[in-house]
């Protein structure tokens, strides 16, 4: 009997395990599909520069994008420029944004814009207490030129900061106002 | 190897070298978060002495306490409001020392967030265990030209002391010679605020009892620190917002600082 019942469990837990690979394999192929769509559709692919602030410091980074018509995706990596540079502590900062970019006259192109920013801070020694923060800002992006474009953008939106209590026992979270500002320089491929 | 790879590992190589291991051992020096998470800090999430504010501040690893300025209402409770009016940070007018409880329950800061006006007894008391609470015991009420009541203010902080646990320790500055006598009397570690190290003389004839100085960063030298060591007291200095700034007084030895910036001043720390 017990055997039996293990052999059912293990079973159960076999076909679980088959259905989570599955799953995980479909939102791999997914996200693999989606890619390919981004890559091969696209009109144009774009690296950019830039320099920026929020509520926790000044980030300079670095950026891809990809186009299709007026719609504009932005991957982009960052770092605290204080945290980083003059106290040697290494805060990033990622951002995933769209940009609608639905007027254009010559060289000037300008439309809203949305973007998610995770950034990552220790303050002392112990990882497990360092400070989280997600970013959810809307605001307006504008970009003049061809090949070389200035860029620009002004978001304001929600900022969350969350972190491990000093004693390691509790997670807490903190809502406020987020602003995000930046100018950079962008290269279209 | 494309160009563009070459160039990403080049900046994250040097991305790394820059963010590598540093530094100097500031160990010993507490780091007290000003009025809560620091004060005039232009990108703060929190007003000083907001609730979110000291909270922040206290659940932060790497914070030894909280420096606070606390007032007392035309009802006797104490609250934490820095400026002397009112309407200088809030909704409200006049003064705290002239505002009753019921009055000063309404009020809220003039920021986006709109933080209320809290009570000391309003910080919960075990975000405190092992940490060091900062009274900056503010007597005067402007608006009326007088003196809040030293009785009912000392009796309110030794019933805030009281319903503190051990291991929290509070520490008063105060404005005024006879306060300090006070609290000293009543076993209180007192602190005395000095705007330029001459000062330090006349603390150290007629205020024996000082057991803390208080000054700004730009008016001490690490010579200054070491002569009020000598002396046989503790110096907390404040006045850095920039990680230079909190850097260099850091290597002047003192035994804590307010910190304005608080992520800062932990991070120049550890």
């Amino acid at each position: 009997m017990t055997v039996r019942k293990r052999s059912v469990a293990k079973n159960i837990r076999a076909s679980l395990c088959i259905a989570r690979n599955a799953q995980s394999y479909r939102l791999s192929a997914f996200s693999i599909l989606i890619f390919l769509f981004f890559l091969t559709t696209s009109n144009a692919q774009s690296v950019e520069v830039s320099a920026g602030f929020n509520r926790l410091d000044y980030q300079v980074g670095a950026g891809y994008s990809h186009r299709w018509g007026a719609l504009f995706l932005t991957s982009k990596m960052e770092v605290a420029v204080t945290s980083t540079f003059a106290q040697k502590r290494l805060a990033p900062r990622l951002s995933v944004g769209a940009s609608y970019l639905l007027l254009k006259k010559g060289q000037f192109e300008f439309g809203p814009e949305l973007v998610y920013a995770y950034s990552r801070q220790r303050l002392t020694n112990n990882h497990k207490t360092a400070h989280h923060w997600n970013e959810l800002n809307i605001g307006y992006r504008l970009q003049v030129g061809d090949k070389f474009k200035f860029v620009h953008s002004l978001n304001g939106g929600w900022i969350n900061e969350s972190f491990y209590t000093n004693s390691g026992n509790e997670r807490v979270n903190y809502n406020n106002l987020g602003v995000y500002a930046q100018v950079g320089v962008s290269y279209t491929f | 190897m494309h160009k563009l790879e070459l160039v990403i590992l080049f900046s994250l190589s040097l991305l790394l070298s820059f963010s590598c291991k540093k530094k100097e051992v500031f160990s010993k020096i507490e780091i007290l978060g000003h009025g809560g998470n620091g004060l005039e800090i232009v990108n703060a999430l929190y007003h000083d002495n907001s609730y979110n504010s000291i909270e922040l501040a206290l659940l932060t690893d790497g914070c030894d306490g909280v420096e606070l300025d606390v007032r007392l209402s035309l009802d006797g409770t104490l609250w934490l409001y820095h400026d002397n009016e009112l309407d200088d940070g809030t909704n409200g007018e006049g003064c705290i020392g002239s505002s009753s409880d019921a009055y000063l329950s309404t009020l809220h800061y003039s920021t986006m967030a709109k933080e209320s006006l809290i009570r000391l007894n309003d910080i919960p008391k075990n975000y405190l265990e092992n940490k060091k609470v900062y009274i900056d015991g503010r007597s005067s009420i402007s608006c009326a030209d007088s003196t809040a009541d030293l009785s009912v203010y000392l009796a309110r902080v030794l019933e805030f002391q009281d319903a503190c646990a051990p291991s929290t320790e509070v520490i008063v500055e105060t404005r005024n010679d006879q306060w300090e006598d006070a609290f000293a009397l009543a076993g209180f570690i007192t602190i005395k605020y000095i705007t330029a190290f001459d000062q330090y003389d006349d603390v150290a004839l007629n205020l024996p009892s000082v057991d803390i100085i208080v000054v700004t960063n730009d008016v001490i030298s690490k010579e200054n620190i070491s002569q009020i060591h000598a002396d046989g007291r503790e110096v907390i200095i404040f006045g850095m917002r920039s990680a230079k700034s909190t850097r260099e007084a850091y290597r002047k030895g003192p035994d804590g600082i307010l910190a304005d910036n608080l992520r800062t001043a932990i991070i120049e720390k550890y």
